[in-house]
């Protein structure tokens, strides 16, 4: 169960990762990721998670997660928490 | 009248006096340095550590945790990826490494979702890579049977052949920073130190900020340093039973956050100063960095070290000719390495300084 839960979580965390990276080259800031996702594009902002990291050599972003078997924390090396 | 003028401009000239003083000026040395020939085959991300004449980096790859190279005379070669990724006996999940009494190791794992410690294991033949390697002679001890732990940091301290100091707490007693294991007596004890920042919100954000890319170090015998993650913190202190004792803050420009509510925070504003540390058992090195912004990503870069004795008093300020990102002092002091990611290059460089002649 845990192994189910853990998959989404990471397949959400990396979907987005890789968003926010392909934002960061196409010249985006966070800010407008974040305001992009609450805009009016259906179910989109639904769909994808935001995730508080901006890239940051030598690193780590730590976000803090629930899973249905209690607290876990979700890690992204060379980003950070913003 | 004339008098009390007098008095008041030659209290402000003894203060102006102090002031120049403390900030180290007059200990100022200027350290030329010298590259490390390093072989095609290092591919460490960041150091971790030196230990002897071996240095310990972390690993980009997805098989193996990290990398040890030898680092003698200059030169750094024979890079050997190791500490294998898995769920077997022999491997690890996400692993920090300390080092013990004669040149031991300890290495620490837990999981990828940072939520349980696993086990600690003790390498006490470290004379060569391959002697690192033989798993036959590793010494392991299980710890999933202590209380779920939010631990997130690649830093941990031993205390003795039974004990370590680790930056983390229990998910149910999260209103603290740092915790001791007895790993032979199953034992985890949070330590009493909150940070008074001022901060209202949940306890969980408050730990993630204050344990988030945090460091602690010690002297290899009573005493200790904590580094904050975010910021200029940072503070020795020694364990009196349950409780943190700080003996000195070395820096005290906490983070400005605040908590979201969801157990993260959210930071308000950063300065772009930061520190990063290592330690002998006789001094604490603080490289003072600053962030910049290239390519998209923050990097860090500095060239000053301010040099501490244990009572953290400042004993001398090394001005390095060249910048980096991270440095690592050799066992004996006698050397440091400055860590270089070259932004016009792409490449890794490593320079060498030599101690000896900077009293």
């Amino acid at each position: 169960m845990l192994s189910c839960i853990a998959a989404v979580a990471i397949a959400s965390f990396v979907g987005k990762k890789t968003f926010e990276s392909n934002a960061y080259e196409n010249g985006l800031m966070t800010q407008n990721v974040e305001a992009l996702s609450q805009s009016d594009q259906g179910d989109y902002s639904e769909s994808v998670p935001y995730i508080p990291c901006e890239k940051s050599s030598g690193d780590k972003c730590l976000v803090n997660v629930r899973t249905a078997n209690g607290n876990a924390t979700m890690e992204v090396a060379d980003y950070r928490n913003v | 009248m004339k008098n009390k003028i007098h008095t008041i401009l030659l209290l402000i000239f003894t203060v102006c006096s102090c002031t120049t003083s403390q900030n180290g000026n007059e200990n100022e040395i200027e350290l030329q340095g010298t590259r490390v020939k390093v072989d095609s085959a290092y591919y460490g991300s960041y150091p971790i550590l030196i230990c002897d004449s071996l240095l310990f980096s972390s690993s980009n790859s997805t098989t193996e945790k990290c990398v040890i190279s030898s680092l003698t005379n200059g030169y750094l070669k024979g890079s050997q990826k190791v500490f294998r990724v898995g769920n077997g006996n022999d491997e690890f999940h996400n692993i920090a490494i300390t080092k013990g009494e004669n040149s031991s190791l300890y290495i620490l794992d837990y999981p990828m979702y940072c939520n349980q410690l696993l086990s600690i294991t003790h390498i006490t033949k470290t004379n060569s890579i391959d002697s690192i390697k033989d798993s036959k002679m590793w010494e392991k001890f299980s710890l999933i049977d202590l209380p779920s732990f939010r631990c997130v940091s690649q830093a941990f301290v031993s205390i003795s052949d039974s004990t370590f100091l680790v930056p983390g707490a229990p998910y149910d007693a999260i209103g603290h920073i740092m915790s001791v294991v007895d790993f032979k007596n199953h034992t985890l004890t949070p330590l009493e130190y909150w940070p008074s920042d001022g901060v209202q919100g949940d306890s969980l954000a408050k730990h993630s900020i204050y344990t988030n890319n945090c460091r602690i170090f010690s002297n290899q015998k009573d005493r200790f340093l904590y580094r904050c993650g975010e910021e200029r913190f940072a503070f020795i202190f020694t364990i009196e039973g349950k409780n943190i004792k700080i003996l000195k803050e070395l820096y005290s420009v906490l983070p400005d956050y605040k908590c979201k509510g969801d157990g993260n925070y959210k930071m308000n504003s950063r300065s772009g100063n930061g520190l990063a540390i290592d330690v002998t058992p006789n001094n604490i090195y603080v490289f003072l960095y600053k962030e910049k912004l290239e390519n998209n990503a923050f990097h860090r870069s500095g060239n000053t070290i301010e040099v501490y004795d244990w009572y953290g008093t400042l004993e001398k300020t090394l001005i390095l000719d060249k910048s980096g990102d991270f440095v690592k002092v050799s066992d004996d002091g006698k050397s440091l390495y400055l860590f270089s990611n070259n932004q016009d290059s792409g490449e890794e460089e490593i320079w060498m300084y030599s101690l000896n002649n900077d009293k």
